[in-house]
């Protein structure tokens, strides 16, 4: 293989034949890699170039979203609702799921009985793996109904806090959104969150026992040693909750409105692709429109997963843990 | 400060934090065991109405609510989706993962590793949308099985990468110096030796991998069409798929619908569950 390559691709210790035979049936597995991502960057560029052209950065900024049939002159698209709305269930999710998150893991590591632990650990994993669309069936049928009178309360005694401030219509909102996305992420941010509590020597605990520390105690200062992987769980939520489609489609309301108020029903890019990708066609910029808004999502979700995965890496090297 | 009253604070300080942990720890997974109870109930109403074998055999018929009919090629379409996702990911994934664990610490396996990394927690609305716009909207013209197989694969790739990555890494450095120690050559090592080592660990992230496949939705929006009368197997052309069903059904206004989507629920509920259990057995073992 040629020394340049070599250099480039990191692969100092090649020196046989057959170790560079290795290298060269393994490179397009990961070359096939590289052509998904570049390939979905290709896509999503080209076809967002005709709404882009046409509105410029109008189209991130807008709020009207006029499709018109046979008129292309007269459609006009602005993603700000729907971006607006990704952002706020996301974060409404990631604020509770952090708790619950927190709590989740810790119960598993420090608190559940040897003999319960396997079952409760059988059940997160069930929770990650249980599809989306039957979460979305459950916030359907159970919890936006349910949620509708607690809101409707919140709405009636708290209305001078702009997050309530419009009494709802429905149990179909922003809240009942943000809820169903912090009970699916939960698990995943739980996940990470265990698995750099349980990498804490066990040394640490019994110090913290020797110089008295409550249970309680103890779990604080072990907590505050894995709050960078709290940060990268709660980041890798945040991706899943912005991403997530069918879920949030059936209890989100699709109403296309900027609004603090939780009460109020909302829309996200991804619900908003879900239900318009498939009348798209019949109008002239509304799929490139649409293509915008993936875009918009990708690049948040690609921000804060690679803001995650280095978090989490300068943590490893800090802590002194090898990871090859 | 060290009176005993400062002692009961504290005390009581550890009885409220370790309550609260516990009852938020409760409330995260609450949400699950509702949801088990609800879908087990509506779903075994559903399916017992209208009968365990016509509902997994019969098409749909949505708008007659004396007889619903069932959820047969949908549920063909699932399992063909899943076969074709878990041959063609894995097939992808093996090597990928054989690089990141044995040229571990050079560029290209941290590349490759970032790559798989990057790609797990994608929006699989946006995988979908691009296998559209490929195959769909440029190559066959219309909607397909085999693009719903592709945005299946591409989501479910890099989650195998990572776990087989992971599993391959933990076969012990004797196997692959006893091998070296005979002579063999790199590849037959790896494939001969180390894979075989590490399968229970390649084979959990396959059927994870795979519980994934048959329950993903927003990669099936606008790949595989939606069509639910008649067994086919034809790749090229529309096809349906259980949580697909499910997602379109439960927003028809229509009672024979609903119930149809609520029984779906439960089948794929229970194969999810199946998978996992069998995933939970093979960590077990492998940890005894």
């Amino acid at each position: 293989m040629d020394r340049r390559l070599q250099r480039i691709l990191g692969l100092g210790g090649l020196r046989s034949k057959d170790d560079e035979r290795f290298v060269l049936l393994h490179l397009p597995a990961s070359l096939l890699l590289l052509l998904v991502i570049l390939s979905m960057l290709a896509v999503f560029t080209a076809y967002s170039i005709p709404i882009l052209r046409r509105e410029g950065l109008h189209v991130f900024t807008d709020s009207a979203w006029q499709a018109v049939e046979g008129a292309p002159s007269r459609e006009w698209y602005g993603l700000a609702p729907a971006i607006f709305g990704s952002l706020y269930t996301s974060v409404i999710a990631v604020l509770l799921a952090a708790p619950l998150a927190v709590s989740l893991a810790v119960v598993l590591e420090e608190l559940t009985p040897p003999r319960l632990r396997g079952a409760l650990a059988m059940l997160t994993d069930l929770m990650a793996a249980t599809p989306t669309i039957i979460y979305g069936l459950w916030g359907l049928a159970y919890l936006a109904p349910h949620m509708y009178p607690v809101l409707a309360w919140l709405s009636r005694h708290l209305s001078w806090l702009p997050f309530f401030s419009k009494h709802p219509v429905s149990g179909y909102t922003i809240a009942t959104a943000g809820v169903l996305l912090a009970v699916m992420s939960t698990p995943y941010a739980a996940a990470v969150i265990r698995e750099s509590y349980s990498m804490i020597p066990y040394s640490i605990r019994e110090a913290a026992y020797a110089i008295g520390a409550t249970r309680f105690e103890a779990i604080r200062i072990l907590l505050g040693m894995v709050k960078p992987s709290i940060v990268a769980g709660l980041a890798l939520a945040f991706a899943r909750a912005i991403g997530e489609t069918v879920a949030v489609s059936l209890v989100v309301g699709n109403g296309y409105t900027i609004t603090p108020s939780v009460t109020d029903s909302g829309v996200t890019v991804s619900s908003l692709i879900a239900s318009q990708f498939g009348n798209a066609g019949f109008y002239h910029y509304m799929t490139s429109a649409l293509f915008v808004g993936g875009l918009v999502i990708f690049a948040i979700g690609l921000a804060v997963n690679l803001a995650a995965v280095w978090y989490m890496r300068k943590w490893e090297e800090g802590m002194g843990i090898a990871r090859a | 400060m060290r009176g005993p009253r400062r002692m009961l604070a504290r005390k009581m300080w550890n009885y409220a934090g370790l309550a609260v942990l516990v009852t938020l720890a409760g409330l995260a997974v609450a949400p699950l065991l509702h949801i088990l109870y609800l879908v087990a109930l509506k779903g075994g109403e559903a399916i017992a109405r209208i009968g365990l074998r016509r509902f997994l055999t019969e098409s749909p018929h949505p708008f007659d609510p004396s007889d619903p009919g069932g959820i047969g090629p949908a549920l063909l379409g699932t399992l063909e989706l899943a076969a074709l996702t878990a041959a063609g990911a894995t097939l992808i994934a093996l090597p990928a993962a054989v690089l990141i664990s044995e040229l571990r610490g050079s560029r290209l396996s941290r590349a490759t590793l970032l790559l798989a990394l990057t790609l797990v927690e994608f929006p699989t609305i946006l995988v979908g949308l691009t296998v559209y716009a490929v195959l769909v909207d440029h190559l066959v013209g219309r909607y397909n099985m085999l693009a719903g197989a592709a945005a299946l694969a591409i989501v479910v790739l890099p989650y195998l990468v990572v776990q087989a990555s992971e599993a391959l890494r933990q076969v012990p450095e004797g196997v692959r110096e006893a091998a070296y120690s005979m002579g063999a050559p790199r590849t037959t090592t790896v494939y001969a030796l180390i894979a075989p080592a590490a399968r229970r660990g390649i084979l959990v992230g396959l059927l994870i991998g795979l519980a994934r496949a048959a329950g993903e939705t927003a990669p099936l929006l606008f790949t595989i069409g939606g069509a639910y009368e008649g067994y086919h197997l034809c790749l090229l052309r529309e096809g349906g798929a259980v949580p697909l069903m499910i997602y379109q059904f439960i927003q028809m206004p229509y009672q024979a619908a609903r119930e149809l989507a609520w029984g779906a629920a439960l089948v794929l509920m229970l194969i999810v569950v199946t998978v996992m259990v069998a995933a939970r057995l093979i960590v077990r073992e492998v940890r005894m």
